[in-house]
């Protein structure tokens, strides 16, 4: 990188010392760079104070503890010892029926577009578990044999092997579909940028897709991108899908509970700088009242110091409510209004 | 004697200015000081920067604009003492005159400085997905790169580019809004 690609590094703080310090040396011959660096810190001054870090908190854990039984769940699917639900495929109208044995929790967080794996099944928690379920060699070998790319690559997904995933869900024809899937595959992978660009193209192609709907959804959540995100699943509660609209309700509460959690943090920070504002303006007044005193403009020394002791009450401050009095006493005393400097007087007692 | 009364209220409003100065002063120092470190990058560097601030500020708060961001013009009158400062190290060190050093215009804050947090945000959210979700992360959430590398899983250069280009895109894009909106 030139020295005057690095403005924005040397802006952020993300320089060595020594690094800085030669960036520091160019930035004092170089008048691009000059105005770059300006620019970058003009973008940060209007972006505001910094907002409370994300919790990075993954969603999988977030679930967990609305889970009453999680080490029960995890058994059952790590184990797959347990009830297992049985879903007969029929792949194709005149060949025998696959059954597929799926737990009765999903190991996937991503919605794929093969029916039977799209059945609603609440997530599982794996804790140092690979994310992904049981599925005999047999199964894959015959839906190879059958050529159905969107089964085999859900199933290949769901067995762990994501390479082996993409290359047959990139041979499905529909395009919304295989965008979707692949999307997918991105999220398995933990490629969440990659994620939201194949879920936005499927979406593109058929706006109400709803796997692809879901696959966007989780990935803005994975990228810290949480009103986006908090917006994509209310959409998707709001539709009725049976077991994903209720999943997909919990995930934008949870995601509106960590947004109010912010403003509020943010609103009790515009709080106190409203305080700082009011302290300010009092101690100005106060100020005021007593250069206008000296310039011997008593008259307007009285309105001033009433005007700090109104604002040194509504904060309530008492240091400051204690100064405006006594310049109230003087510029009362000095505009001819004993009673009211009296008055002022015995208040600040 | 009649000077004398006419010279008051010269005083007075002097005072005046230098207390709604202190005010202004008191709610923002806390926002030099940390741009301050953030430029010079030592800590006696950053509070001799804050003071020079304090008093370029002083001298030319008759001219500032009270209805305009009074953060961003704090905050340009420190980046052009620090400039100024580099540039007089700079042609001390290579004993040139100061003059052979070209004078540059200071740099006044732009216009779409007056523009709010959430209008940034919404202005963010339209660039590119290129560069929106890394402007994102680094200019709203402000994490470090190391980070947004990794949750992007991008190489850090990478996201510096971006960082780079999606700045300049954005004030681009601030500049055409203001237009259109004028």
């Amino acid at each position: 990188m030139s020295a005057c690609e690095r403005a924005g590094e040397f802006f952020d703080g993300e320089l060595a010392p020594g690094e800085a310090a030669v960036f520091r040396e160019h930035l004092a011959a170089c008048g691009s760079c000059q105005e770059r660096v300006f620019d970058a810190m003009m973008l940060d001054v209007a972006a505001g104070e910094p907002r409370p870090r994300a919790t990075t908190t993954p969603v999988i854990a977030l679930d967990a503890r609305r889970r009453l039984r999680p080490v029960i769940f995890a058994a059952v699917a790590t184990l797959a010892v347990a009830a297992t639900l049985v879903l007969v495929l029929r792949l194709r109208p005149r060949e025998a029926p696959v059954a597929l044995a799926l737990a009765p929790t999903r190991a996937l967080e991503p919605r794929l577009t093969w029916p039977d794996a799209d059945r609603h099944r609440p997530l599982a928690v794996m804790r140092g578990v690979a994310a992904h379920e049981r599925v005999g060699h047999d199964l894959l070998d015959r839906l190879e044999q059958r050529g159905d790319a969107r089964a085999l690559g859900a199933a290949e997904l769901l067995a762990g092997d994501d390479a082996a995933a993409e290359r047959a869900l990139a041979r499905v024809t529909e395009p919304a579909d295989r965008t979707s899937d692949l999307a997918a595959v991105a999220l398995a992978r933990g490629d969440a940028v990659k994620a939201l660009e194949l879920a936005d193209a499927a979406l593109q192609l058929q706006p109400a897709h709803a796997q692809a709907s879901w696959n966007a959804a989780l990935a803005l959540r994975a990228l810290g991108l949480r009103r986006a995100a908090e917006r994509g699943f209310a959409a998707i509660a709001a539709r009725a899908e049976p077991g994903w609209s209720d999943e997909a309700r919990a995930r934008a509460d949870e995601l509106a509970g960590e947004r109010r959690a912010h403003e509020r943090l943010d609103r009790e920070r515009a709080d106190v700088a409203q305080v700082h504002n009011e302290l300010s303006a009092a101690a100005l007044a106060v100020a005021q009242a007593r250069a206008a005193l000296a310039a011997g403009d008593a008259v307007a020394a009285e309105r001033l110091a009433r005007d700090a002791l109104g604002r040194a009450q509504r904060i309530p401050d008492a240091a400051l409510e204690s100064q405006a009095l006594e310049a109230l006493a003087a510029a009362a005393a000095a505009a001819g209004h004993p009673g009211l400097a009296r008055g002022a007087r015995d208040d600040d007692r | 004697m009649r000077s004398a009364v006419m010279s008051r209220p010269a005083v007075a409003r002097d005072e005046n200015v230098g207390a709604r100065f202190a005010a202004l002063v008191r709610l923002h120092e806390a926002t030099l000081q940390g741009y301050a470190l953030k430029l010079a990058g030592d800590r006696a560097d950053a509070s001799d920067l804050v003071q020079d601030t304090l008093e370029r500020g002083l001298r030319a708060y008759s001219s500032f604009d009270e209805g305009t961001n009074a953060r961003a013009w704090l905050c340009a009158i420190l980046y052009n003492v620090f400039v100024d400062r580099l540039r007089k190290r700079k042609s001390e060190a290579t004993s040139l005159l100061e003059d052979d050093v070209a004078a540059e215009e200071p740099l006044a804050p732009p216009r779409w400085t007056a523009i709010t947090p959430e209008q940034l945000r919404d202005a963010v959210a339209r660039l590119d997905p290129e560069f929106r979700v890394v402007c994102e992360l680094r200019l709203v959430e402000r994490l470090p790169y190391a980070e947004i590398a990794v949750r992007l899983r991008l190489p850090r250069n990478t996201v510096a580019t971006r960082l780079l280009r999606g700045r300049d895109k954005l004030k681009l894009m601030l500049e055409q809004y203001l237009e259109e909106a004028t």
